[in-house]
């Protein structure tokens, strides 16, 4: 039996080529991703434990403000904690070192590094201990005025030893000159972000630090373990630092970095999914087909004696063989894929020192279980199928007399769906408790469960579809036309589940439309509405930094403004939940935000006090003059009465206080946005070019008016989705992969009726022309099929998210867009069994036995 | 001696499978002519050559040597797409069996090579063809619901619509059994005795050939005899003679 499977596999070789080719691109992206990421966190162990050599113990401010983003920095380490600590016993050397950020200008005078990762600005210690960084070239900086670059940054930015380096920190740029090139352990710079380095006073200086550090690194003396340092040191220490091991420190940094990681791995493995999802029609169909076409094989070994079981087990042994063959394959292509990744990250900014891809033995087994079991499970069906193969179709043509009725199809495709569309609802709408599966999973499981459904209930209405989607063709397109669109009313079954695969990735693709849509039509709508200012002025660079507050003051004093308001973003914790907390000015800010006062009012807010947002006050219980409890970063923990509860899209976050307050209560003091309305009489342009006259000096610093604001916002989605858009297009075309598939299948069966017609005088042209538009025929229900479902889990996403304030917008036109563009995808799937059926030799076809 | 016309003839016609040792000489040098209304039936045991002279005769296939003649047309000068407007307009088919395409009715099997031309039938022609053969009832029945006599003689019936110059038959009543086959090969005499056309037909059945005008015998690749107003026994009579 084993010889007969394998000699019967290689037979049809070829019929499997395409089956082989969809795994394959499924379990390379499975393998891809964790060969990527594996090598990825490998890199970063490496750098981080790289720079803690020579360091013991680190001193660090303990307070850490819950935050789920952003950057609060807590208070400073004084000068005396450092002496303090030198005196140590067991310190062998001591260094305070600081940390910010910045903002490099290239020779253009121009920003850097607007999206991506941000320019770290450090102190580098003036001592002989390795640490974070060494140096490649020039010297270290050693005096005020100088700065070290890390060398891929340098290097990008054309900067070479000698060369003067506008930077910014808070105000307007200061030059430097560039001294030195370092690095980060290894690598060149540190996982795509760029740092500057100064000696340690310069640090303090550009910093504002005065005479604080952000940590004090320490070099215990040699033999002593790190752990009993920090025990020695905790005790004299006060309050508000705390004394680590550098181990535990370098491995909090790379498991933060690898926390990204496991996001982009996470992100990958979702399309891995849904290409191995839709691999898994394809293989079914495909094996479906060839135990139909083996009929009489089958029915051969049947009768000389081979049990059901035998020739299921033929069947599925060949599946496996398959599967194994597609998914060594697919290991293969992953490696290749994650070289793709790797040069795509070091295109991006990253630097990857020459490391081996990490080619880890659980990748390998996951990589070859998944695609075997894909394989496997897809194949189930029609091997249990080939069972009841009976022995006396080897003799004579058995008609197959399972017609299952359509009725139990419906059926159970209804409870199927239900089942589907009930994961989905609990997924959205209700809170899951649970810890071993999160909502999206739920929702995701959903999803699928649907799509099965509808695969099941499909060939119902494959025949009315098939016919209507014709309809036209037997008048445009003659004889060729009305075969086309009989052939894919034939077998309502093949052509339901071909299309199926390629409904899954319209679905998608439709849900992805919908989604960037109603996210477009969102943010436009709100900043209509909320938008009441003539211009906004925003950081530019890696946001949320902020800039001087200068910059607001002096923009004030222009004589073309009417007035204006500035806020400020900052991260503190609200009853023990983190909270995103904005800073306004009471006198204006009512008149340039929309803002719905619901209860109370804002004259008392400096006083000082909170507002809350609606849900904020809904969530916390609580009414104006009630008090909450607020911890910030730099003074603790405050009671703060409640002043007025609003809503509205205008402002972010949930929490609202006067810059009064926030002045006293957050370290860093940067506004993030002025809205300005100017004078009636003015002009936007000569308002503009007025606001410019000052920001221009401050290369950070950039204008929009709403028109910006709009194209801006909608710019990052289309990002976005866009990058979406290319993994799905995967799907798609794995799915065009099937269709291809069973046409040429089908062309086989189908050899002595074409070998007829070209007989009876039907051109090569002609029979090219009827496989092209069967093709379209069954593409376009699959697309049909496709997006009316994307509609339907577009909705109840944005219904789901409707809270948030998500409209629903439909994209027609998009969408009409797909469906046409899956009609030419049809054509294009039909070039090659087309091009095969119409060169079917006419004198073999009809001899064909 | 043909009656009028030839309708199609082969000159020197020679047709070579294979290579070297392995090298077949289906048609080993064929000299043979067909009259215009009449019935010709091609004679010959297996290996004879008779499916292949057919099929080179019908433009299906292609000579090693020789010439084939529909007409006036030499086959031999036409690519392969006038080819195929040939058997599409001039030539008429039927198949021992898969002769219809499955998805479409016996009328619409009829009008096939027609609709593959985009023209129009001649309805008085096709509704004398329909009667004659006697599958009026049938019409819009699919070949899965139609029996194998039915089955062929839709078959014949639309070999006969286009009105061709020439139809040929390759065992047509061979999975049929001898009463239906009595029946179709009824219908092809009628055909060119009433209707006026012309039909070459392959056989291995004596009977089959006796309804034929005409009839040609083959062995080894040559042409090795010949006899006009066949009869069954006669035939027999006369392949005890070639076989000894």
């Amino acid at each position: 039996m084993w010889r007969a499977t394998v000699k019967g596999l290689l037979g049809h070789k070829l019929r499997l080529a395409l089956t082989v080719l969809a795994i394959t691109i499924g379990v390379g992206f499975v393998a891809g991703s964790f060969v990527f990421t594996d090598t990825l966190g490998s890199v970063f162990d490496d750098l981080f434990s790289g720079t803690t050599v020579g360091i013991d113990v680190t001193i660090r401010p303990t307070i850490q403000t819950d935050t789920d983003f952003g950057f609060s920095l807590p208070e400073k380490i004084p000068r005396s904690v450092l002496d303090d600590v030198r005196e140590v016993d067991g310190v062998e050397e001591a260094t305070g070192s600081l940390f910010w950020f910045v903002q490099l200008l290239d020779k253009n005078g121009e920003i850097t590094s607007t999206n991506g990762p941000p320019t770290f600005g450090a102190s580098w210690a003036d001592t002989d201990r390795p640490g974070a960084f060494s140096l490649r070239d020039g010297a270290r900086p050693a005096a005020d005025g100088q700065v070290a670059l890390d060398r891929k940054t340098a290097e990008r930015l054309g900067y070479v030893v000698g060369d003067t380096v506008p930077i910014i920190i808070f105000e307007t740029p200061e030059s430097f000159t560039l001294v030195g090139l370092a690095g980060f352990g290894e690598a060149d710079n540190l996982g795509g972000a760029g740092f500057a380095l100064f000696d340690v006073p310069t640090a303090q200086r550009v910093f504002r630090a005065g005479d604080t550090f952000d940590s004090i690194d320490i070099a215990a003396t040699p033999g002593l373990a790190p752990e009993t340092l920090v025990e020695r040191l905790q005790p004299m220490l006060p309050d508000s630092v705390e004394a680590v091991t550098a181990q535990s420190v370098a491995e909090e940094q790379a498991a933060a970095l690898k926390e990204g990681l496991g996001f982009f791995n996470t992100f990958l493995l979702v399309f891995a999914g849904i290409a191995l999802f839709v691999g898994t029609f394809i293989i079914q169909n495909t094996f479906r087909i060839i135990v139909a076409q083996r009929t009489r094989e089958l029915a051969l070994f049947r009768a000389l004696g081979a049990t059901g079981r035998q020739v299921t087990g033929m069947v599925l042994t060949e599946a496996a063989i398959v599967g194994v063959v597609a998914s060594g394959l697919g290991l293969l292509f992953g490696v290749a894929l994650a070289n793709v990744l790797a040069i795509g990250y070091e295109a991006f900014g990253g630097d990857l020192p020459e490391a081996a891809l990490e080619v880890r033995l659980r990748t390998v087994v996951v990589a070859l279980a998944v695609g075997v079991i894909v394989t496997l499970v897809s194949a189930l069906l029609p091997a249990r199928k080939a069972a009841s193969v009976p022995p006396v179709a080897a003799m004579r043509d058995v008609e197959p007399t399972t017609r299952r009725s359509m009725r139990t199809r419906v059926i159970a495709g209804g409870l199927i769906a239900a089942f589907g569309i009930a994961l989905g609802v609990i997924g959205l709408f209700v809170d899951w408790p649970f810890e071993w599966i999160d909502s999206i999973a739920l929702v995701g499981a959903g999803a699928a469960v649907v799509f099965i459904s509808v695969a099941v209930i499909s060939p119902v209405f494959t025949r009315p579809a098939a016919r209507i989607i014709g309809a036209p063709f037997p008048r445009l397109l003659a004889l060729p036309g009305t075969l086309a669109r009989e052939n894919s009313m034939r077998k309502p079954r093949r052509t339901a589940a071909t299309a199926a695969a390629l409904m899954i990735g319209l679905a998608l693709v439709s849900l992805a439309t919908i989604l960037a849509a109603s996210f477009r039509g969102t943010v436009r709508q709100v900043i209509d509405e909320s938008f009441r200012a003539d211009l906004v002025v925003n950081g530019v660079g890696f946001g949320g930094i902020g800039f001087s507050s200068s910059i607001a003051d002096q923009i004030d004093a222009l004589p073309e403004i009417d007035r204006l308001a500035r806020t400020r973003f900052g991260q503190a914790s609200i009853e023990g939940g983190p909270a995103f907390v904005s800073a306004v000015q009471i006198d204006t800010f009512l008149d340039l935000f929309s803002i719905d006062l619901i209860a109370g009012g804002f004259e008392e807010l400096p006083s000082p006090s909170v507002a809350l947002r609606t849900s904020r006050a809904e969530e916390l219980g609580v009414a104006v003059g009630e008090t909450v409890t607020m911890n910030f970063a730099r003074t603790g923990e405050m009671q703060l009465p409640v002043a007025a509860i609003w809503d509205g899209q205008g402002i972010q976050g949930s929490v609202l206080v006067s810059i009064e307050t926030f002045e006293a209560n957050f370290v860093e003091q940067l506004d993030s946005q002025v809205l300005i309305a100017l004078r009636d009489d003015v002009s936007i342009v000569s308002g503009r070019a007025a606001v410019e006259s000052v920001t221009n000096a401050y290369p950070n610093v950039q204008i929009q008016d709403q028109a910006d604001f709009k194209a801006q916002t909608e710019s990052q989605i289309n990002l976005i989705l866009s990058l979406i858009f290319v993994m799905l297009l995967l799907s798609v075309l794995i799915a065009l992969l099937g269709i291809t598939n069973t046409l040429s299948l089908s062309i086989i069966e189908r050899t002595r009726e074409i070998g007829l017609l070209r007989a009876v005088g039907m051109s090569r042209k002609q029979v090219r022309r009827m496989i092209r538009w069967e093709s379209v025929i069954i593409s376009v229900f699959g697309a049909v099929l496709g997006i009316l479902l994307g509609i339907l889990f577009g909705w109840a996403v944005v219904k789901a998210l409707s809270e948030q304030g998500l409209l629903f917008v439909l994209p027609g036109g998009q969408l009409i867009g797909a469906l046409f563009a899956a009609g030419v995808a049809g054509i294009v799937a039909a070039v090659l069994p087309a091009w095969r059926a119409s060169r079917l030799n006419v004198l073999d076809a009809i001899a064909y036995e | 001696m043909p009656r009028s016309g030839v309708a199609a003839r082969a000159a020197g016609a020679v047709k070579v499978y294979g290579e070297g040792d392995a090298q077949v000489r289906a048609l080993n040098g064929i000299d043979v002519e067909f009259g215009s209304r009449e019935f010709t039936a091609i004679m010959g045991p297996s290996g004879s050559g008779k499916s292949t002279l057919l099929h080179c005769l019908a433009g299906l296939d292609a000579l090693t040597d020789g010439r084939v003649y529909i007409g006036d047309t030499d086959l031999g000068s036409l690519d392969d797409n006038q080819l195929t407007r040939l058997r599409r307009d001039n030539v008429g088919f039927v198949f021992q069996a898969y002769n219809l395409v499955p998805t479409l009715n016996a009328m619409e099997n009829i009008t096939l090579p027609m609709d593959i031309a985009g023209r129009k039938p001649d309805q008085d022609w096709v509704d004398r063809i329909v009667d004659t053969i006697g599958i009026r009832d049938r019409l819009h029945h699919r070949p899965a619901e139609l029996s194998g006599g039915e089955q062929q003689r839709v078959a014949a019936a639309r070999a006969l619509a286009g009105r061709p110059d020439i139809i040929f038959a390759d065992e047509p009543s061979g999975n049929l059994d001898s009463t239906s086959g009595a029946e179709l090969l009824g219908f092809m005499q009628e055909a060119v005795k009433q209707l006026g056309q012309t039909i070459v037909m392959v056989t291995h059945d004596p009977a089959a050939a006796g309804y034929a005008d005409r009839v040609v015998f083959l062995a080894d690749g040559v042409v090795v005899g010949e006899m006009l107003e066949p009869t069954r026994e006669r035939i027999l009579d006369h392949i005890k003679l070639l076989e000894a």
